[in-house]
């Protein structure tokens, strides 16, 4: 996969923070640092229970409790109740 | 075979997506999150191997705060969130992930008539939202979250 540069400062101490922690984990200061903003992103992503939206998807997900989910919809999660396991065939 | 359970009904926690984050959640986070409430997480098992999971929270839905009113709704409003789904690799394009969210959507179902909730929120990964509004889900614009009224 194609990857861009990242430029970013840190402080001396939070430099040699990094780079001990990576040189104990045996791998390197961008390797480590890339790991752990992933692993720190994707949680907060996951985890996110509060849904901050604008006017127009929240009222659009208004439009579509009060109305029921369209046809299509409907179709889609039927779809999904039809499908057999392998080893239900 | 296929039985889904509540993750604390499995005997072991080995798992692997392919996918290094949720893996290393579901070995070492899973459990305490259980413990604290933050999540029920309920896996598929084939024996005692851990085919895939989920996770279910509670969620609330908000409009940003420079807008007003909410047709009649509460601010923030009631929603349900799956949080994580995966499916072990030696298991994935089987149809497992369906099955996983088909039970997800039953058992909100069956959530949001003892507790108000209007939808069933998920926030995956842009790269794969698609597997969610190809099965139903209505995108936002707004993030990339989705959303199935319950």
């Amino acid at each position: 996969m194609k990857s861009e540069v990242v430029n970013l400062r840190l402080t001396a101490e939070q430099k040699a923070s990094i780079d001990y922690a990576a040189t104990q984990a045996g791998i390197s200061r961008t390797e480590f640092m890339v790991l752990a903003a992933i692993e720190r992103a994707m949680d907060a992503r996951y985890d996110q229970v509060r849904f901050t939206l604008p006017r127009e998807d929240f009222d659009y997900l208004l439009d579509n409790v009060s109305g029921g989910r369209t046809e299509a919809q409907s179709e889609a999660i039927e779809r999904m109740n039809q499908v057999k396991l392998p080893w239900e065939k | 075979m296929g039985k889904i359970v509540p993750l604390l009904s499995a005997s072991s926690l080995e798992f692997d997506c392919g996918d290094e984050q949720l893996n290393r959640w579901f070995s070492t986070k899973a459990i305490q999150s259980e413990a604290a409430g933050f999540s029920r997480n309920y896996v598929m098992l084939d024996g005692p191997n851990i085919v895939g999971f989920y996770s279910l929270s509670a969620a609330a839905v908000d409009i940003e705060p420079s807008e007003f009113g909410a047709k009649g709704a509460p601010k923030p409003t009631p929603a349900l969130l799956l949080g994580r789904i995966a499916v072990a690799t030696n298991y994935q394009s089987l149809g497992v992930g369906k099955r996983l969210m088909v039970d997800a959507i039953a058992r909100s179902k069956a959530i949001a008539k003892r507790v108000g909730a209007t939808v069933l929120l998920v926030h995956p990964r842009p790269d794969v939202r698609g597997y969610f509004t190809s099965n139903g889900f209505l995108p936002f614009e707004g993030s990339d979250a989705a959303f199935l009224t319950l």
